[in-house]
């Protein structure tokens, strides 16, 4: 079985009910979600001046391709309200595909693994809470050990 | 700027709440109040069966903590500075989970009652980390009656203070991921955080260590 990864986020209304309601949805496509990282308050990503973000990672398992897996998500996006709007604006749910089990993918718009993953520090502690021992394509380093090392860096930002 | 002169560190079990008021105290020149949790007699009863205890458990908190909240407020707090290691709040947080939904509808009501007398922070810090992180704390620590708690708990916990926090909106709020700051061993991490108190404007700011 390959192990597929999902980033769930949402930073208008009740962000909570947002993401269980795309988890739902995910159920009813057929997908099945087999491990839940907790639901954590992030920062906004590239556009700041917005809400923080509620983010949440997803291991599923399911029979579709990454490029069917991408339409559906597309579509509950769409489903539940996001309009096709501002990259990186406000959103009611983001759904996007971070791993994809070994595979790589370099297409317009669809890029596995997540292009912008490595950047996030949230997205990896995310990873790390349900995955530590996956190790991503490419890489000879274990989420475990890849969070370990960053974080010792220790550089400090800050966000809005 | 404002003084903030009654100042609130929350996070879940294992975060480091009162050694960090403990540290911040002594640097602000604040009074420290901490909460009284090992003198609930029924904690080690719930943590050994949760469902039975709950709402004993529950109700003490509940007292204890209005009891010591109102206390709070009686303080001069023109000329002094407090800080405390709990949010009034986190009793309802933690009612909403242990309760049974009839026990929780009773309980809440009793809340609603005391919760205006509860005197505001000036600025709230919550402390967010994973479970896995903060499990593995709570471990190290060994504190006798948390030695019964699940890991489901403790994502319980998480999952219920970050949603909690995403909409607080009582007090200007500083959540720091503590993922990568040590403040018991490093005095400039702490340093880092008394400029953050100092200089906040925002009603919210996330504090993170990034690469």
């Amino acid at each position: 079985m390959e192990h597929i990864y999902l980033l769930l986020g949402s930073n208008i209304g009740n962000v909570r009910q947002n993401i269980d309601r795309a988890l739902t949805a995910l159920k009813h496509s057929n997908i099945k979600v087999l491990k839940k990282s907790t639901a954590r308050i992030t920062q906004p990503w590239g556009k700041a001046d917005q809400p923080d973000f509620l983010n949440m990672v997803v291991q599923i398992a399911c029979e579709y391709t990454p490029r069917e897996l991408l339409g559906i998500l597309k579509s509950i996006e769409r489903e539940m309200g996001r309009t096709v709007g501002e990259r990186w604006g406000p959103r009611i749910i983001d759904l996007d595909i971070l791993f994809y089990g070994s595979r790589t993918l370099q297409e317009d718009d669809l890029v596995i693994p997540h292009p912008h993953f490595f950047d996030r520090p949230f997205a990896v502690a995310l990873m790390n809470d349900i995955a530590p021992q996956f190790v991503p394509p490419g890489s000879d380093m274990s989420i475990a050990e890849y969070y370990r090392d960053r974080i010792h860096e220790r550089k400090t930002i800050h966000c809005h | 700027m404002k003084e903030r002169r009654f100042i609130v560190i929350e996070g879940v079990i294992g975060a480091g709440k009162t050694a960090l008021a403990g540290l911040l105290a002594n640097r602000l020149h604040a009074g420290i109040i901490q909460e009284q949790f090992e003198d609930n007699p029924f904690l080690d009863k719930f943590y050994a069966d949760r469902r039975k205890y709950a709402f004993h458990t529950q109700l003490y908190f509940l007292m204890s903590r209005y009891k010591q909240q109102r206390e709070i407020s009686q303080i001069d707090l023109f000329s002094s500075r407090v800080i405390t290691d709990y949010l009034f709040a986190k009793d309802r947080i933690f009612a909403e989970i242990n309760l049974s939904e009839d026990e929780f509808a009773l309980y809440d009501k009793i809340y609603g009652l005391i919760e205006r007398d509860i005197p505001r922070p000036d600025l709230t810090i919550y402390l967010q980390a994973s479970p896995d992180f903060l499990f593995r704390r709570i471990k190290h620590r060994d504190r006798v009656f948390e030695r019964e708690i699940e890991y489901e708990y403790i994502e319980q916990l998480c999952n219920s203070y970050n949603t909690f926090f995403f909409h607080y909106n009582t007090s200007p709020l500083l959540i720091v991921d503590i993922k990568g700051f040590d403040f018991l061993r490093r005095s400039n991490d702490v340093d880092l955080l008394c400029n953050e108190i100092k200089t906040l404007k925002e009603p919210r700011r996330i504090i993170s260590r990034q690469w």
